[in-house]
């Protein structure tokens, strides 16, 4: 793993203003979000062994995952499973459905679209999972642009003062994988029959970029005859305030109602279940929707299954049933703040990470020495329902940035990488997109 | 009906792109009354446009150049780009619709900031 210097190509964001979804965020060279608006450009090269291992630890991983929520939900004595969704701060109106929802087979199981793993590499040659973004995974559409921007630089710039390795190839399966499990879900779901909405919130402009990416997967590859919409959160205003588009709603029998007052029967979304949760609590709607959702016939990407992996508590429960396992080698020794083990008192005291419970994009997100903060993020009102405390694990730096390496998990595979640079040791919500390379060109010493 | 010129090279991943525009001034407004809550409102039709050849400006499928009354780049929703699958027959909801408005969708969710992607 290395860094390299590549040049910035010229019309660089005119080509990802035609190439990409993101394409306002990417294309501003004020933001820098995307690598080629700093002065000196880079991308990251692995080899192939390199490549290897993040595949087989992004696996590996999604294995440990299954395991895990099989034991979760094991009822070994009376009340296990209820004390650890207690334990992860999921209200209790929502147990039964959420059991429901990892065991239900018949008619179809709860299908999840794709997971991603974010994960520390070390100088030492170590993969650390940092975090699983179970339920809301963003950045698909960066995957996707960063093979747009490799397949442009070896068509176009070899030629330039910074050439790719002429083997140069890229760890990118993302659309490939997606497209299948989209294939998957129109089986088990008739997509033909049932449409699939999208809820983005209005205000977040990246929500609607990944909506858009994946329907444009899913009709270029599966079928463009499936009905897709849509849905906004709250409500979509024109510039004059005027209403344009009702928002989400809810009927007495807790299914989703879309802006024209249908029912919505296969749902993907971009918001957390916890935050759905306390939208129904606040409306008092949380009796037909827990209802609902545990009969199950209205689906929902990702299901609520996933709630449990996104939560930063199963983080602490993973390293209590996998530390002495082969999955150990990837986790980072965690525990719930409230923990008073010994485990938990010796990471307590030195240099360590502080993380809530649920939250993203490095909110409520402290380093933590023993004896004082070194770094903290904002913490946007996130870390109410408790933290989690993680072992400190130094990322690997290029050019003055901290990166992290998110991989993506589809239907059990690896589906390919994408990195992030921060200038923080915490990746926050302005962060840098840097493209990867793979190839073993260069990285051995010749004997 | 595709998207994207035809000359235009295929070799990687092509967005759709262009988006859609609501047009409400001009000889031919492109709305129509509705009346909607016991008043009348203006239901505006979004028409489908791409991306010109100059940076920055739209066209519309006939070629027109559609001006822009705001400076910036064009931030139009790009999800009325393609014509769209019809929609399948729905079931209507049932009773009260909850969740819409300040107590509803949307109420409790805390930011993680602005800016940035």
């Amino acid at each position: 793993m290395r860094p390299i210097k590549i040049i910035r190509r010229p019309h660089w964001q005119r080509h990802i203003r035609e190439n990409a979804y993101q394409a306002d965020v990417l294309s501003d060279a004020k933001q820098k979000y995307w690598v080629e608006s700093l002065p000196q450009p880079f991308a990251i090269q692995f080899d192939t062994q390199e490549e290897s291992a993040i595949a087989d630890a992004t696996e590996s991983l999604w294995e440990m995952c299954v395991e895990f929520l099989d034991w979760f939900f094991t009822e070994e004595t009376a009340g296990d499973v209820d004390q650890r969704l207690a334990q992860l701060k999921i209200p209790a109106a929502y147990w039964q459905a959420i059991k429901n929802s990892w065991e239900r087979e018949d008619p179809v199981e709860d299908l999840s679209l794709c997971s991603r793993f974010d994960f520390a590499l070390t100088e030492a040659g170590d993969i650390k999972l940092l975090e699983i973004n179970g339920e809301t995974p963003l950045l698909g559409a960066e995957t996707i642009y960063q093979w747009n921007w490799y397949a442009d630089y070896m068509r176009n710039h070899q030629k330039s003062a910074a050439p790719l390795p002429s083997n140069a190839t890229q760890f990118n399966d993302y659309w490939e994988k997606v497209a299948g499990q989209w294939r998957r879900i129109n089986e088990a779901y008739n997509l033909k029959k049932t449409g699939i909405s999208f809820l983005v919130d209005e205000s977040l402009e990246e929500d609607l970029e990944m909506a858009m990416q994946l329907i444009q997967i899913l009709h270029d590859e599966v079928d463009e005859s499936i009905y897709t919409q849509i849905v906004y959160l709250r409500e979509l205003l024109d510039d004059q305030g005027e209403l344009v588009q009702r928002g989400l709603g809810l009927d007495e029998e807790g299914y989703f109602i879309d802006h024209i007052n249908e029912r919505i029967p296969l749902l993907w979304k971009m918001y957390d279940w916890s935050d759905l949760e306390n939208d129904m609590a606040q409306s008092g709607s949380t009796e037909a929707f827990s209802q609902r959702l545990a009969v199950g016939d209205m689906k929902v990407i990702e299901p609520l299954w996933k709630q449990v992996l996104s939560n930063k508590g199963a983080m602490a429960l993973m390293w209590e049933q996998f530390q002495t396992s082969s999955y150990g080698q990837y986790l980072l020794a965690t525990y719930f703040e409230t923990d008073i083990s010994m485990g938990s008192t010796e990471l307590a005291v030195g240099m360590h990470v502080r993380k809530p419970l649920l939250g993203m994009e490095g909110v409520g997100i402290s380093i933590e020495t023993g004896v004082g903060e070194l770094e903290k993020r904002d913490n946007f009102g996130y870390g109410e329902e408790g933290f989690i405390i993680q072992e400190y694990v130094e990322l690997a730096q290029a050019f003055g940035y901290h990166y992290m390496l998110g991989s993506w998990a589809v239907d059990g595979e690896a589906a390919g990488v994408i990195l992030r640079g921060d200038t923080s040791r915490v990746t926050g919500r302005h962060c840098l997109i840097i493209p990867h390379i793979i190839s073993d060109d260069g990285l051995y010493i010749p004997e | 009906m595709r998207t994207f010129p035809d000359a235009q090279n295929t070799g990687y991943y092509q967005p759709r792109f262009g988006g859609s525009y609501f047009h409400p001034f001009g000889l031919v407004p492109s709305f129509i009354l509705l009346n909607y809550a016991g008043s009348q409102r203006r239901l505006y039709q979004p028409s489908t446009v791409y991306q010109s050849s100059t940076p920055g400006q739209v066209v519309t499928p006939n070629g027109q150049v559609i001006s822009n009354r705001q400076s910036g780049v064009v931030t139009a929703p790009r999800h009325t780009a393609a014509p769209a699958p019809a929609r399948p027959k729905g079931t209507a909801a049932r009773g009260t619709i909850r969740g819409r408005g300040s107590q509803g969708f949307g109420s409790t969710y805390k930011s993680t900031g602005r800016g940035g992607k």
